[in-house]
């Protein structure tokens, strides 16, 4: 018989779902497996239209049933036993924890394109004699003035300086560029002519800026190597290729080389200053890139600064401003994270050894359970902050490129703060993990029951007590970890409770 | 090797409606309210025990006019098992009531 008009789309779909559901069904059992399942719900969908209670939420229900098979397929072409072993099990092993740590690391790692800066910061400085070079920046979030003031200010103060060898200014933006796949937003810089020669860095292509340049060479540019290898494809003959920066044309005069960085966040395209007009920008996205006399410390020059500052009045607007080496500039306070890191790890294993040798802590390890309860918590641990020190550095800065193109000055605040959040929440949730496994196998402890009573003070219970699937033991914790009474008391258990633990639901049909 | 193995409370409630007479896979469904990703591959195992069999409706019911269905009844060990879980589960049998009309 052939279904009713109304009910014949249903039925097509309901058999559609199980033919690729049969997919996954043994072929010598497939033929079969599909019959039974289609005549339940082709007579499903016939009572429901007969007694007229097909409805949209009835419709929904049968979608629902009809996923379900994907279940019963599942079944049939695996092992129950050991996908159950595998379900209950694994996610308890300490192997499992590791991993799973171990590829969010990974993850994190590949996300961020294997930690650029990270790796930038702890990298040695691409710079000719960087020892000798200082950073002079400006803090002072939204002040905005005239940034010609910065370029104007360098043959002033280098021609007075008795702390410099030279010096450069610099201005960085978001900018928006014209390129064969459309417009793209990079960061753009504008710099003194003489701002690679006080570096000390050749050109990777063609050449970089010189003395001059202002005049001779306004429209000129430099590319950064990332931008001439991804968005250039690697043109061997971009010297001398018209680009768009802004609407404006410009001319490509060369490319840097591909270790050259700048702590003007990731600036792609470079084009030198150009004498009058008044371009505003952010006092923190401009500053000026010095080369001190060798041995002279960077605090000399951050004196001699002020008194010019003060001299030239509000040149500057309110915005404050620091001289540091350009090796620490650069280093964003990197070292300082991973000493915090290193000092966490360490706390961790304080605050962790403090409940093992109290007297009520329970039955004591023996060595090889104690050699690896301590391995896995230190590999855990140890994984665990590295991961957040990547992530907090490496993720705020994808999240402010993506954002808003640029990196701001107060994504180093953010990165901070949320690396010492996920430092905290990382070892918290590591330390009461480590707590809640079995001293013996390092599985995590199941079948948590409440014991005692609910308190007059605190409306809970006393304790819990958790137990090893595998019947090693038995850990009671208090309720109130802050309580002087009690602390975690592990029960190691004998042979003899073995036959308890043989017949797990695992077992059971 | 049944009679060592336990029965879970899903696989109880399962047997316990087939004895109701409910014996069709979206039946079961229906009157225990568990899903057919939990009810289907609970039937294949308790049918790999031999709790139930299977069997196909016959042709000449069935006719033409519809698919055949596959309907499923308790075994003798099946009757057992219910027997031992409903002394472990006691309410199990307000869960499923019987079918009305059923035969016994």
């Amino acid at each position: 018989m052939k279904p009713p008009s109304a009910i014949r789309g249903l039925i097509r779909r309901s058999a559609l779902v199980l033919r690729a559901a049969s997919i996954l069904v043994p072929r010598e059992k497939r033929a079969e497996w599909f019959r039974e399942w289609y005549a339940e719900i082709w007579h499903r969908i016939h009572f429901l239209h007969e007694s007229n209670r097909l409805s949209q939420s009835a419709q929904m229900a049968l979608a629902r049933d009809c996923w379900g098979s994907f279940a019963d397929a599942a079944w049939l072409r695996f092992d129950r036993a050991k996908v159950m072993q595998v379900v209950r099990e694994v996610p308890c092993t300490a192997r499992f924890c590791l991993w799973s740590i171990g590829l969010t690391l990974l993850a994190v790692l590949i996300g961020s394109g294997f930690a650029p800066t990270i790796r930038t910061a702890l990298a040695p400085m691409p710079y000719n004699q960087p020892q000798n070079l200082a950073d002079l920046s400006f803090s002072g979030m939204g002040i905005y003035y005239p940034m010609d003031n910065i370029f104007n200010v360098v043959p002033v103060w280098e021609a007075k300086s008795q702390t410099t060898e030279s010096m450069a200014a610099y201005s960085w933006t978001p900018s928006r560029l014209g390129t064969p796949g459309g417009p793209k937003k990079i960061v753009s810089a504008r710099v003194s002519s003489g701002f690679f020669d006080v570096l000390g860095v050749k050109a990777r292509m063609g050449r970089l800026f010189r003395t001059g340049d202002e005049r001779d060479c306004p429209t000129c540019v430099v590319l950064s190597n990332g931008l001439w290898t991804q968005t250039f494809g690697g043109d061997p003959g971009i010297v001398g290729r018209h680009i768009l920066l802004e609407d404006r044309d410009r001319i490509v005069i060369g490319v840097l080389p591909p270790k050259f960085r700048f702590a003007a966040h990731d600036a792609a395209v470079w084009n030198v200053t150009t004498p009058g007009g008044q371009i505003f920008n952010f006092a923190d996205r401009t500053g000026m890139v010095l080369r001190l006399h060798p041995g002279v410390p960077a605090e000399s020059a951050s004196r001699e600064f002020r008194v010019l500052v003060r001299k030239a009045g509000s040149d500057f607007g309110f915005a404050d401003f620091s001289v540091d080496s350009i090796s620490h500039r650069m280093r964003q306070g990197m070292n300082l994270f991973l000493l915090f890191t290193v000092i966490t790890f360490i706390g961790s294993l304080a605050l962790l050894s403090r409940q093992f040798f109290n007297a009520g802590a329970g039955t004591p390890l023996r060595f090889p359970g104690i050699a690896k309860w301590w391995a896995f918590f230190a590999a855990k641990t140890l994984l665990l902050l590295i991961t957040c020190f990547i992530f907090s550095i490496e993720g705020v800065r994808l999240f402010f490129l993506f954002s808003s193109g640029a990196v701001p000055a107060m994504a180093s605040a953010v990165s901070t703060w949320i690396f010492l959040i996920s430092n905290i929440v990382a070892l918290t949730w590591s330390l009461k993990d480590q707590r809640r496994r079995c001293r013996i196998c390092m599985r995590l402890l199941t079948h948590e029951a409440y014991v005692g009573v609910p308190g007059y003070l605190f409306l809970d219970y006393w304790g819990t007590e958790l137990v090893c699937s595998h019947g090693h033991g038995m850990l009671h914790m208090p309720q109130m970890d802050a309580s002087w009474l009690e602390v975690n008391h592990w029960t190691e258990l004998d042979p003899s409770w073995q036959p308890l633990f043989e017949t797990e639901e695992v077992n059971a049909i | 090797m049944t009679e060592t193995r336990k029965i879970s409370h899903t696989s109880a409630l399962i047997l316990q409606t087939i004895h109701s007479g409910f014996m069709y896979g979206f039946d079961i469904m229906e009157i225990t309210g568990l899903p057919s990703g939990t009810v289907y591959p609970a039937l294949r195992r308790l049918e790999e025990d031999a709790l139930i069999r299977g069997n196909w409706e016959d042709e000449k019911v069935a006719g033409n006019d519809r698919p055949r269905r596959r309907n499923y009844q308790l075994s003798r060990n099946g009757k057992d098992a219910l027997g031992a879980a409903l002394k472990r589960y006691p309410l199990l049998a307000q869960l499923a009531p019987e079918k009305s009309g059923r035969r016994q």
